[in-house]
């Protein structure tokens, strides 16, 4: 499109880039080339060449007019002697070149070439974010929450992906009436890539479930299609030869050694690897077997409330060695409960708040249940996935969401300070409304009952570990802490001790009357070694 | 901690610089040790003036401490004025009984 007020100018150009070839629709202003361009369409033109100077609106007004319609077409901006003092400020504004008149026909046909190719080149671009978007946009529509299979279970999932599109993906898949399989899985990197793997692998491994291939099977097939054909390129296996020792090596578990040939210092940055946690949920038996691969390990809630870490963390994802990597755990699901699986982005950016990553899964669920926005989830730099998967219950009762699980050696009373500093972290994030006097009253008497836990519990033993455990209740007006350690506990009259540590001023005991005053209800259990504090906020 | 002393009224005051607990109770009380050695030790304070009003929290082992300090002045027949300004550390001076033996202070409202 030629756009130029000067009669004789507007047909010079006409005519001479319709000799050499081009298609040219020329109008005398801006008015008239956004009616043809509206009519037309952008996509029917390959770059506009405007004059600058024109009666009523200028050859800029027209190139704002474009890059706010996202037309992709590149422009060549004309103007007359003696206003090259605007080529910063064309240029600033999406104009691709700037003539001055008189404009040689060659110096046109070049600049013209070049603009066509910009437009190409934006054209493509557009396409590409369209086609990402449109991923990412069926991604967040299949990782919709929550899903509920009546009779069996609630799927609850927070998705926070890092680009548009990402490699996190969950599957729930029934192989029998009361046999279900759920996946979760995390394609290293989080691009485009990763998304296309992760489809793939969830495709191959729904397929290979419903034709009654085993589990373990499925997971050899993948790793070793991942190892020998995927990776080949990239990865070579080999015996502890010194170049491997060199590029810094890792061992496997098994002891076998995996190194990329170059560059040696940037081991696995990009072959593609797999991790997954899947448990596969037999609903007559009331059991439930975990299967990880390189993922965190999940989490099962038990009826009381309990949270329960299945497995340790570590191990290798599909696609490292041939030799596979799975850590299986079976676990009674009877009463009901609650499962919780994620990816290791969840950790990641957990860590770099420094709080625990089942507070962030809540406060992520929290928001979304409540239609709020995190805007400091934009910091994440990893795809987060988490699940949620609520049983069918025998006895319903209030389910606590864990927010804090960590366990201290017996010895580290010294520490204290540190440890309360990350509750009251976790409780701050999870309860944002929290008042002073309940931060105190939860971070003293937690202080005090693991002071305790250490001081009797573990006498002060490293090799001796305390438990910790705070939940809260959704929406956040209750508060649970238990406490565990692994001493023999024993017994003891509060109200007596209470009586007497007031009338003699006696020091045993404070720590316990300090708990009893400060919580709304403290239970023991294992006579005294399992301790449970109940707040009410 | 820092402390002063009144020789004229026997008025000993100590002061707390933040929370009394179980991380920073352990140097205070070695600090209270030496004062009980100087001079005429607790026998020449008649009023003990214990200022925790910077403090967020007390926990049991502080608690056990400002007892110590208790203990020390009642056994020289004086008395303890416990100093406060948070309302959390004042909760915990009431339930654990010390308004029992000891004059609370509200450091938040006294002039």
């Amino acid at each position: 499109m030629v756009v130029e007020d000067d009669l004789a100018s507007r047909e010079f150009l006409r005519i001479s880039l319709q000799k050499k070839g081009y298609l040219v629709v020329s109008v005398d202003g801006v008015e008239a080339a956004q009616k043809q361009l509206g009519e037309l369409g952008f996509d029917a033109f390959d770059c506009v060449v405007s004059d600058y100077r024109m009666p009523g609106r200028s050859g800029l007004d027209l190139v704002d007019w474009l890059e706010e319609k996202k037309s992709n077409l590149a422009t060549i901006m004309l103007t007359a002697e003696g206003e090259m003092n605007l080529v910063a400020e064309s240029l600033r504004r999406g104009v691709v070149d700037f003539l001055e008149k008189p404009v040689s026909l060659s110096i046109l046909l070049a600049a013209l070439a070049r603009a066509i190719g910009h437009t190409a080149r934006r054209r493509k671009l557009a396409r590409s974010d369209l086609a990402v978007t449109s991923l990412g946009r069926t991604q967040a529509w299949m990782l919709r929450p929550p899903r509920t299979t009546p009779g069996c279970m609630t799927v609850d999932l927070c998705f926070h992906p890092f680009l548009e599109a990402g490699g996190d993906f969950f599957d729930q898949i029934q192989v029998a009436p009361n046999l279900y399989c759920c996946l979760l899985s995390d394609v290293s990197g989080h691009d485009l890539r990763a998304a296309y793997t992760s489809a793939y692998f969830h495709g191959i491994f729904r397929g290979m479930l419903m034709g009654s291939t085993p589990l373990p099977q499925i997971l050899a097939y993948f790793n070793e299609f991942l190892v020998n054909e995927w990776n080949r390129s990239e990865v070579v296996a080999s015996q502890a030869e010194p170049a491997a020792a060199r590029s810094g090596a890792v061992h496997s578990q098994a002891g076998s050694i995996c190194s990329r040939i170059e560059p040696p210092d940037q081991l696995f940055a990009v072959g593609t690897s797999i991790a997954i946690t899947s448990v596969w949920l037999d609903f007559q038996n009331e059991m439930a077997t975990f299967v990880t691969c390189g993922a965190p390990p999940p989490v099962y809630v038990s009826r009381d409330n309990r949270a329960h870490f299945l497995g340790v963390r570590g191990g290798s994802p599909l696609g490292w060695f041939a030799e596979l990597d799975v850590q299986t755990v079976a676990q009674s699901v009877a009463g009901g409960g609650v499962i919780f699986m994620w990816t290791d982005g969840l950790e990641d950016f957990a860590e770099a708040r420094k709080v625990h990553p089942l507070c962030l899964a809540f406060v992520m669920q929290q928001a979304r249940k409540n239609g709020l926005k995190l805007p400091w989830l934009g910091a994440a730099k990893d795809d987060i996935l988490f699940a949620e998967m609520l049983l069918p219950e025998k006895d319903a009762g209030e389910f606590l969401f864990p927010i804090v699980c960590e366990s201290y050696r017996g010895n580290l009373d010294g520490k204290i300070d540190e440890f309360a500093d990350s509750w009251r972290r976790n409780l701050k994030l999870a309860i944002s409304d929290l008042s002073e006097e309940f931060e105190h009253d939860i971070l003293l008497a937690t202080r005090e009952a693991v002071l305790n836990a250490m001081k009797h519990g573990c006498r002060l033993q490293g090799e001796k570990v305390v438990s910790l455990q705070i939940s809260v209740s959704s929406p956040p007006s209750r508060v649970q802490v238990w406490v565990d350690d692994p001493g023999s506990g024993h017994q003891f009259d509060f109200d007596l001790q209470n009586e007497i540590a007031t009338q003699e001023l006696i020091d045993e005991h404070r720590g316990l009357i300090f708990m009893k005053n400060l919580a709304n209800t403290m239970r023991f259990e294992r006579n005294g070694a399992s301790l449970l504090l109940e707040f009410e906020i | 901690m820092k402390t002063t002393f009144d020789t004229a009224d026997g008025k000993l005051t100590i002061v707390i610089d933040g929370d009394l607990t179980s991380t920073t109770a352990g140097p205070l009380r070695a600090d209270f040790g030496k004062l009980l050695n100087e001079g005429a030790g607790a026998a020449a304070w008649r009023i003990v003036r214990l200022d925790v009003s910077t403090a967020k929290m007390i926990d049991s082992v502080g608690l056990n401490f400002v007892v110590t300090i208790l203990k020390a002045v009642q056994a020289n027949k004086g008395k303890l004025e416990v100093v406060y300004a948070n309302p959390n550390v004042h909760r915990t001076l009431l339930f654990t009984r010390l308004d029992k033996h000891a004059t609370l202070v509200d450091g938040g409202t006294k002039a």
